[in-house]
């Protein structure tokens, strides 16, 4: 625990850290041909381990977010850092011997585990130290799982470079075991770090000039706690599974498909080029999850998913009507959806806080992860599908993705309609809760 | 008195060097790794308007 005067502005580097180095698992992707030349197997036995892990993040977010509570965030992170660390190690035995289910057992599942626990550790944590700004508090550390991937994405590609003596794919397949070691000790350094860092506000602690009875002048915005088994029964978890279901869906759909939807589009636009797209729809995610959830603190969590579901129904709309008109217009369109699609992942917990008050947010959160689960697999599910029969019904270009864009529209607009039938927690949901006991 | 306030009395009211200089080059790592992470994605973005 913090002394009583404390510099809060310690505590977002701690959170952003454990993020950083478990926002990895979003640049797997540059392990896939040199994990495929290795083992001699295709895109699909590789393509399982990134989707173990992130069925194992959603699963040990949802059954562990009590624990995690109850641990606090040092411990937590601790356990979090040493799965992700241990996954990569014993990936590692299992590239050396030949052994892809070690790869599958080790960063799949262990290291899967530890991106649930990681992802929700710091969360509710930064909250409390920022109950002025709970919404750029998330926004901070939440960023950081987008940041990983830009960070993890190039450093993995020189290292595996450096240690296998060039570019080709037997080069990299010859530095993956070096390459994940070097990457488990940098994690299991900054992660440790985080940790020692990361501290509870003393419960005589507040920020300067802050009035706590200001929260009571906010209409969407309780003072009163639900437990998580509680918050299961009431209207709004569920609304707000459906919120993020289809904010994240939506923004899968384009994220999936980047590279080819710009080159279908724009024949004209290169593979360098089409990976610049991707790039900037990165950044976009990336900067999202940090301005949006921060407008969320001046203007509502109520009133920025209003904007994130029905400011991106006109979006997905501009794009299937005008997309293919101009380069322009079709990159700004992705760019907005993408910076809703990271906003949407950031302001979550502070809209649960909202709603359910601090004492088991991080629970209630890792329950709610599930419907990034499902997400992620209607999201490419839905555009991949459509692209296949348009394509065998003998479309071409933009055409292969209209019907996908309405799809988006449609999910969009019933997130919408989620969002709006938001009100309060009935009190007989709520419990007593001291804050700081 | 609880063992919760025993707890509490305990805290000091200073953060250790030690605290301070782990935490202040866990900032730098944090800041250098992400304007590494932007520099380079910027860079590949920039092939969409070059390419």
């Amino acid at each position: 625990m913090a002394p009583r005067t404390f510099n809060r502005w310690f505590i977002p580097a701690a959170g952003l850290a454990i993020h950083l180095c478990i926002g990895q698992v979003y640049a797997f992707s540059v392990f896939k041909i040199p994990l495929m030349s290795r083992f001699d197997v295709g895109e699909v036995s590789v393509g399982w381990i990134f989707s173990v892990a992130i069925a194992m993040l959603g699963l040990s977010a949802a059954f562990g977010g009590t624990w995690v509570e109850k641990a606090g965030p040092r411990k937590s992170m601790i356990v979090a850092g040493t799965a992700w660390v241990l996954g990569f190690f014993i990936a590692a035995v299992g590239i050396a011997t030949g052994q892809l289910w070690m790869v599958y057992f080790g960063y799949g599942f262990i290291g899967g585990i530890g991106l649930g626990i990681g992802y929700i550790s710091p969360v509710s944590t930064l909250m409390k130290w920022f109950p002025d700004r709970p919404g750029l508090a998330t926004g901070l550390a939440i960023m950081g799982f987008g940041g990983g991937a830009l960070i993890a994405s190039p450093m993995s590609s020189s290292l595996m470079a450096l240690f296998g003596g060039g570019t080709e794919t037997e080069n990299l397949a010859a530095g993956l075991v070096p390459t994940f070691i070097t990457l488990a000790i940098s994690y299991a350094f900054i992660i440790a770090a985080g940790a020692y860092v990361i501290r509870l506000p003393h419960p005589d602690w507040k920020p300067e000039g802050w009035d706590p009875s200001t929260v009571d002048a906010a209409p969407m915005q309780t003072k009163l706690n639900v437990s998580a088994n509680q918050a299961l029964k009431t209207p709004q978890f569920w609304f707000l599974w459906i919120i993020l279901f289809t904010n994240v869906t939506a923004g899968i759909g384009i994220l999936e498909n980047a590279a080819p939807m710009i080159q279908d589009y724009f024949p004209g636009v290169t593979a360098a080029a089409a990976a610049g797209f991707v790039g900037i729809l990165s950044l976009a995610n990336m900067a999202g999850r940090f301005v949006w959830s921060t407008t969320s603190d001046y203007i509502g969590r109520k009133n920025i998913y209003l904007v994130y579901l029905g400011v991106g129904v006109l979006l997905y709309l501009v794009l299937a009507f005008f997309g293919g008109g101009s380069l322009i217009l079709f990159i700004l369109a992705a760019v907005f959806i993408l910076s809703f699609y990271g906003g949407g992942f950031s302001t979550i917990p502070a809209y649960l806080k909202d709603m359910f008050g601090y004492y088991q947010v991080g629970a209630i959160h890792g329950r709610l992860l599930t419907a990034w689960a499902a997400a992620g697999i209607a999201g490419p599910l839905i555009v991949n599908s459509v692209v296949e029969s348009q394509a065998k019904a003998g479309a071409a270009g933009p055409d292969l993705y209209t019907v996908s864009m309405f799809i988006m529209v449609g999910l969009l607009a019933v997130g919408l309609l989620a969002n709006i039938l938001m009100r309060p927690v009935a009190e007989k949901h709520t419990i007593e809760y001291d804050l700081h006991h | 008195m609880s063992s919760s306030q025993h707890f509490l009395d305990t805290v000091t009211d200073e953060v250790t060097q030690t605290y301070r200089t782990i935490a202040v080059i866990l900032a730098l790592i944090v800041i250098m790794g992400l304007g590494y992470g932007l520099v380079d994605t910027a860079i590949k973005a920039a092939a969409l308007f070059t390419e």
